[in-house]
């Protein structure tokens, strides 16, 4: 950006008590000035330049615009024409002021504090004034701001001009409500309450408006009214996103677990005998006609007090890849002095997922106390006789079963940025509110 | 009307038929117009300068009708000065654009009003009823004109001192009461924004 050009319209004269230059550049809207080389409080209201008041200026701030220096912001041509600092009622924090000028739009106020800036404008048609006192929130503009601090501001450092009758030592009750970016701050003095709101401005903006050559303030923590990265509409847009991907993906899975996808692909009965322990039984081919899909493995057998151990190994028959697996069944019942109890099922379920297409047979084996697992068997346990009715397993393959893993695993993996972005937003706003009395996120630091 | 400076000869022209007083822009003394037996009432000193973008002969446009700045009265009080412009509307009508830091409010004048409350009675929060809108009294204070130029519906000489009542409204309202040594005025009036009013003929200030 370019450099601006002076204003053409300034009057000089010479500082009444020293004898300095004293510049004015806000003619006729100045009520007095400092005198920048004996601090003397010079009246500006006629040409009489009466000096009202001389004082020592304290121990100051790095100035970043000096008086005279012209900006471009938001469209309007601004001129620094007055500078002060002002503290806080602990002496800790000190902030600075910039009075800027334009004949057009009048005044406004850049403000800086740890290297944060406002733009800030007083306005005239102020919130209903009386509760604001005893408020933890105003609404101002459909707006809602938040109590953010509560104290007085006590001018400890004057330059340049001002549109009131300024002092050093001039002290007004200060409330600051905000809704970043902007801050709503309310002067209360004895004499009249001012209200003005602040917008938080880059302050590398402020750099190039005034092409600013010294080293800008070093930004320090999180200014009150600084916008969160981690903006609400953000985090609202995710939030409502996040719940309808949530939604949706529930819904689909709930859709495949009610109406489970019920195409019985094979279905048979498989008889085990005494003699055929350890014997592998085979079942007939059946086909997999889906591209890629999981399929549900039923296998039923009647049991009383008892257990069944099955080996089973899907085979498919064209390339001879294999997937082993055990399945136990058991199932007990009695009575006790509470009735009928059972313990188990007779029917087991196993899913195995990802199956290609193609044509598949099981290999199956048993083993039980119903069938005989050797000579040496226990004697607790009843050997098989031949009048023994024979074990059937009643087996059924179905495809398209509701697998829980991947659901778990989509609900993970869709929630850890929203999770992430909600905690960062959540640290910001910690952070911005760590300077306040009346922060919503009660931080135990303090204590 | 037109009319000629009973002190230097120049032409002065009361555009407006509110019209009370009028500073010769030549000899700069003040003609009161007593139905067309002009008087003249002394001659008044230079305007102050400011940097106030608005001069007389200035246009703009409020509420969709056009209006012209016929002349101003610069007030002075112990906290700032401001401008206010009396303003000629062309359908005959006359208000106020006051000028103030950048701030600008457009009022009228509501004549005939007598009503007016015992200034004794007024202090911050005193409520009033003007027109069935409730006023607020916002702000009381002394204020003199400081320099006159062009016409002005009353004696406004520089010098001229009153006490000034601000009034305001919940729904941004603005009223005010002028205490005069003579006569009071009260004005009714809103805040505009600088552009709304499309303003034109303006004062070059150059370097702005």
């Amino acid at each position: 950006m370019t450099e601006q050009k002076k204003s053409p319209y300034v009057k000089t004269f010479s500082c009444p008590s020293c004898g300095g230059s004293v510049t004015i550049r806000a003619i006729g809207s100045s009520l007095n000035v400092v005198c920048s080389y004996c601090s003397s409080i010079i009246d500006t209201s006629n040409e009489n330049y009466i000096v009202i008041e001389t004082f020592t200026n304290k121990k100051r701030k790095k100035q970043i615009i000096e008086l005279g220096d012209r900006g471009n912001l938001f469209g309007t041509l601004w001129e620094n024409i007055g500078y002060m600092e002002r503290k806080d009622q602990s002496g800790k924090y000190t902030w600075s002021e910039y009075l800027l000028f334009n004949p057009m739009q009048g005044f406004r106020w850049l403000t800086e504090y740890g290297g944060h800036w406002s733009f800030v404008k007083t306005i005239k048609d102020k919130p209903e004034s009386d509760r604001v006192f005893n408020s933890s929130n105003i609404t101002y503009k459909n707006t809602v701001y938040s109590l953010f601090n509560k104290g007085t501001a006590t001018i400890s450092f004057v330059i340049g001009e001002f549109y009131w009758q300024i002092r050093i030592g001039e002290k007004v009750d200060l409330i600051e409500f905000i809704a970043p970016p902007e801050i709503l701050s309310i002067e209360r003095s004895e004499d009249e309450v001012n209200w003005s709101i602040g917008s938080y401005i880059n302050a590398n903006l402020i750099r190039d408006a005034f092409s600013i050559k010294k080293i800008m303030p070093n930004q320090v923590g999180i200014a009150p009214n600084q916008p969160s990265p981690y903006n609400l509409d953000l985090t609202q847009k995710i939030t409502k996103y996040w719940k309808l991907f949530l939604i949706t993906l529930t819904c689909i899975q709930l859709y495949f677990f009610l109406i489970p996808d019920s195409d019985i692909i094979y279905s048979s009965k498989i008889e085990f005998r005494s003699n055929d322990i350890e014997k592998t039984k085979v079942s007939q081919s059946f086909e997999v006609n889906e591209k890629e899909t999981n399929l549900r493995l039923n296998f039923h057998t009647p049991l009383n007090d008892s257990w069944l151990e099955l080996q089973v190994e899907l085979i498919n028959d064209d390339t001879g890849d294999s997937i082993e697996f055990e399945e136990g069944i058991e199932y007990y019942s009695g009575y006790d002095s509470d009735g009928h109890w059972s313990e188990g099922s007779e029917t087991t379920e196993k899913i195995i997922t990802a199956i290609p297409k193609g044509r598949y047979h099981l290999n199956i084996e048993a083993s039980g106390p119903n069938l005989l697992r050797n000579e040496n068997a226990d004697s607790s346990i009843p050997s098989w006789n031949s009048e023994s009715p024979p074990v059937i397993v009643t087996i059924e393959v179905k495809t398209g079963a509701t697998i829980w893993s991947n659901f778990i695993l989509s609900l993970i993996l869709l929630s850890l940025f929203p999770i992430v972005i909600l905690w960062r937003r959540h640290s910001f706003e910690s952070g911005r509110w760590s300077e306040s009395d009346y922060s919503p996120y009660n931080s135990s630091e303090e204590d | 009307m037109r009319a000629t400076c009973p002190s230097c000869g120049a032409d002065v022209e009361f555009k407006s038929r509110f019209a009370y007083m009028a500073v010769c822009s030549y000899c700069k003394s003040i003609i009161v117009r007593h139905d067309q037996n002009l008087k003249n009432l002394g001659i008044t000193s230079d305007m102050p300068e400011d940097l106030s973008p608005l001069q007389i002969g200035s246009l703009g446009i409020y509420k969709k009708e056009n209006f012209e700045i016929v002349g101003r009265q610069k007030i002075l009080y112990p906290n700032g000065t401001w401008n206010e412009w009396y303003i000629l509307f062309k359908n005959g009508n006359d208000g106020w654009l006051a000028e103030a830091q950048g701030d600008y409010m457009v009022s009228f004048e509501k004549r005939n009003f007598n009503q007016f409350p015992k200034l004794s009675s007024l202090t911050i929060g005193t409520s009033i009823n003007i027109d069935q809108i409730l006023f607020l009294v916002d702000d009381i204070k002394q204020i003199v004109c400081n320099g006159s130029e062009g016409e002005l519906p009353f004696q406004a000489e520089i010098g001229r001192k009153s006490t000034s009542i601000d009034l305001v409204s919940s729904n941004n309202d603005f009223a005010n009461f002028d205490y005069g040594e003579n006569e009071s005025h009260l004005f009714l009036g809103s805040y505009v924004e600088f552009e709304s009013l499309q303003l034109g003929n303006l004062r070059q200030l150059e370097g702005w």
